[in-house]
């Protein structure tokens, strides 16, 4: 196709920065878990296996150069979890940050929610570029002097230091999922989120850590009965009565919560039916649904089933309005992919600024974009290999049969062990996050 | 991999070449040796998924929404080879060969008033823990089998029933109950991760002294029958070993012969 990426067809995808270590030894801790850039785009956090969250900061545009847009810089580095033991189940807790979602800025201070299997933090991040000097009671180095040697008054002053970025954490919200968490997302309203585990979703208030409402339970009450589970729910971005929260059997409810106390009833049902002639015994892991996205305009939902990313009219329950094949080749192996648990594989996948681009991983440390305006798609590597700055991305082939053509790659030589789990796109700009195993790749487009 | 004399009809083609001598595919056409091809992958699928089944337990905290993919899956398996008959035969065959003794005592998978030490109960289903004791009330303190429920907690299943009608066995309860109870295996891997391994408290073996991927501890939290209380060593290893092996069925099968043998020696004393 004429152009080399999705954002139109003149967009050209640029490597910019990667972050982490080169070797190929991936220390567990280090596996990156979640990446979300935050309301402005100016910050970029990464949560990984280890508990740790890491946030980028993108400098100023400089003036030298410019071609390039600012780059990201780490920020702030703190422990957002660590390792608990449960003793009542004799189990462990994973540290591993499954989920960070910024809050609107409302004042000097950044907050972020971070959450574990368990547990969801609120976290303040903020600056401190200048200190108090010239106590008249204390020595600099903060011990009191001997008031006997205290004869004159004067009052502290505030002086310039270097910049020192702290993480506090504000609120521990605990004790109220018995399953896994595996969404947060902050309503509309900046007052309330919702986290999800597979059989429940709670409702928060920000500033109470001791209560939430659990609004939807999927629970049977004979777990033996047990078929589906909640996969991803999210927030309507505009509409603070609306989420959606999907399943494992490939639906997306939609709820209104003033409807009723528990939205157990659905005020939406979206579900396609299923096409006969792919029927398989994997054909429901493979509709289980890993992310739901609403679009920025809140009129759109995308899905990502293991195969496809989807596209939904909330006004339209029937049927998806746009489906993008992500690796169609896969369907023959599904058999391969199942032994190898591959088939469990969630991917997430997120909108661009103006909802006219989706993006979603794939294997092989492949990544795909579809441009839904211009009907086009790409795939992308990030690779270390393609990683001199500024370079331009060369398009990715898979060739799916017959005679593989030169720069093609076979379905068979893809490494399954690579994959792209967890991208991000900035809010505004063409700027990408894509997470490897264990990198932060991030990619621009060429100015 | 069947004992001898018995005659392997051309449908039950699923076993391996190498397992027996018989020829199974009587005719050449293509029609058929698809059919069997079919359901040899689907055997092979079944097996699979009931070792992933088993060794979700093994995971420090197993991941609830795969298990309840794999059940799913393992259940629609389960409902096709019903319907075409497959289940029925394979069922039978199997109860034949794990009948050592003419006159064995008939048994379910209710546990509930033997007091076995060294065997896990299965009763870490959900309703039992919320509605129930935590042990049954004749039970003595160290003793994990705390089912309060009389009944064999296998009732969910849509396909139990018609085969306990259809067989015309004397036993015929022993390979509707090893079957319920793989479908009771599957209730396990949900119920377990819900309110949990309570019995871990009482446990006599310290996990922790083991891996994650030390499979005989891990085996420790299944139910007795599937492991025997004979099979903390090889067996239980040869068990996870591979996925292809349709033989990992009546394997488990045999280990829960090895059980019955136990409780039954354990009853009498």
């Amino acid at each position: 196709m004429a152009g080399a990426g999705g954002g139109g067809n003149d967009v050209q995808w640029c490597f910019s920065q990667v972050k982490g270590a080169i070797d190929d030894d991936v220390a567990e801790a280090d596996i990156i878990s979640t990446v979300e850039f935050n309301h402005s785009g100016e910050l970029l956090a990464t949560g990984d296996k280890g508990g740790r969250v890491v946030i980028f900061q993108q400098e100023l545009e400089s003036k030298n150069q410019p071609q390039c847009r600012g780059e990201y810089n780490v920020y702030s580095t703190f422990q957002s979890h660590e390792p608990e033991f449960d003793y009542l189940k004799s189990l462990e807790i994973e540290e591993k940050i499954n989920k960070i979602r910024w809050l609107p800025q409302k004042n000097a201070a950044q907050f972020l929610l971070s959450t574990n299997d368990k547990t969801i933090k609120l976290w303040k991040i903020s600056e401190r570029d200048k200190r108090p000097e010239g106590y008249n009671l204390k020595e600099e180095d903060g011990r009191y002097r001997d008031p006997t040697t205290v004869t004159t008054l004067r009052v502290p002053v505030f002086q310039p230091m270097d910049l020192m970025v702290e993480a506090s954490p504000r609120r521990v919200f605990a004790n109220a999922h018995t399953y896994h968490i595996n969404s947060i997302s902050v309503n509309s309203d900046c007052e309330t989120y919702l986290s999800a585990d597979d059989l429940r979703i709670n409702l928060w208030n920000l500033e109470i850590t001791d209560r939430s409402f659990n609004i939807v339970d999927i629970k049977p009450a004979n777990m033996e009965e047990l078929t589906e589970v909640i996969t991803a729910a999210e927030f309507h971005p505009n509409q603070c009565n609306t989420f959606v929260y999907s399943s494992s059997k490939g639906t997306i409810r939609l709820c209104d919560m003033r409807a009723s106390a528990l939205c157990d009833q659905h005020s939406k049902l979206f579900e396609e039916p299923e096409d006969p002639s792919n029927r398989s015994f994997f054909s429901e892991i493979i509709s289980s649904i890993s992310d739901v996205k609403f679009s920025h305009s809140g009129r759109y939902m995308m899905t990502r089933d293991y195969l496809s990313v989807k596209i939904w009219d909330l006004n339209m329950e029937s049927r998806p309005v746009e489906t993008y094949q992500v690796h169609e080749y896969l369907r023959s192996k599904l058999c391969s992919l199942y032994e190898n648990d591959c088939i469990f594989d969630k991917f997430e996948c997120c909108w661009n600024g103006n909802d006219s681009v989706v993006m979603t991983g794939s294997y092989n440390n492949f990544f795909r974009m579809f441009d839904r305006g211009y009907r086009q798609d790409v795939t992308l590597e990030a690779s270390r290999e393609s990683s001199k700055p500024r370079s331009v991305l060369k398009p990715r082939k898979v060739c799916t049969g017959g005679k593989r053509k030169k720069d093609e790659i076979s379905v068979d030589s893809l490494d399954f062990n690579k994959k792209i789990l967890h991208t991000a796109w900035h809010p505004q700009d063409n700027i990408i996050a894509v997470a490897t195993t264990n990198n932060l790749y991030i990619f621009q487009d060429k100015l | 991999m069947f004992p001898k004399g018995t005659k392997r009809k051309f449908s039950d083609s699923r076993e391996e070449p190498v397992a027996g001598g018989e020829d199974v595919n009587q005719s050449s056409s293509a029609a058929v040796r698809m059919l069997s091809s079919y359901s040899l992958q689907r055997q092979s699928l079944l097996d699979m998924s009931l070792i992933k089944l088993q060794l979700c337990h093994m995971l420090v905290e197993p991941n609830l929404c795969r298990s309840v993919l794999i059940a799913n899956t393992v259940r629609q398996i389960q409902e096709e080879m019903t319907q075409d008959g497959t289940w029925q035969i394979m069922t039978q065959a199997l109860t034949q060969s794990l009948s050592p003794h003419p006159d064995a005592p008939t048994h379910t998978i209710d546990l509930s008033d033997l007091p076995l030490n060294a065997v896990h109960h299965d009763s870490l289903r959900d309703g039992i823990w919320e509605d129930g004791p935590l042990t049954c009330p004749g039970c003595a303190e160290g003793n994990r089998l705390g089912v309060s429920s009389p009944s064999p907690p296998h009732t969910s299943l849509p396909t139990s029933p018609s085969q306990d009608s259809s067989s015309g066995h004397p036993r015929a309860q022993s390979p509707s109950a090893h079957l319920r109870s793989f479908e009771g295996e599957m209730a396990n891997s949900l119920g377990y991760l819900t309110d949990l391994a309570l019995d871990d408290i009482f446990e006599d073996i310290d996990t922790s002294m083991y891996d994650s991927s030390d499979i005989p501890s891990a085996l420790a939290s299944y139910p007795s029958w599937v492991c025997g209380v004979s099979s903390w060593g090889d067996e239980g290893l040869k068990m996870c070993s591979s996925y292809t092996s349709a033989s990992t069925l009546q394997q488990c099968l045999t280990d829960l012969n090895d059980l019955d043998h136990i409780m039954e020696i354990l009853v009498n004393s």
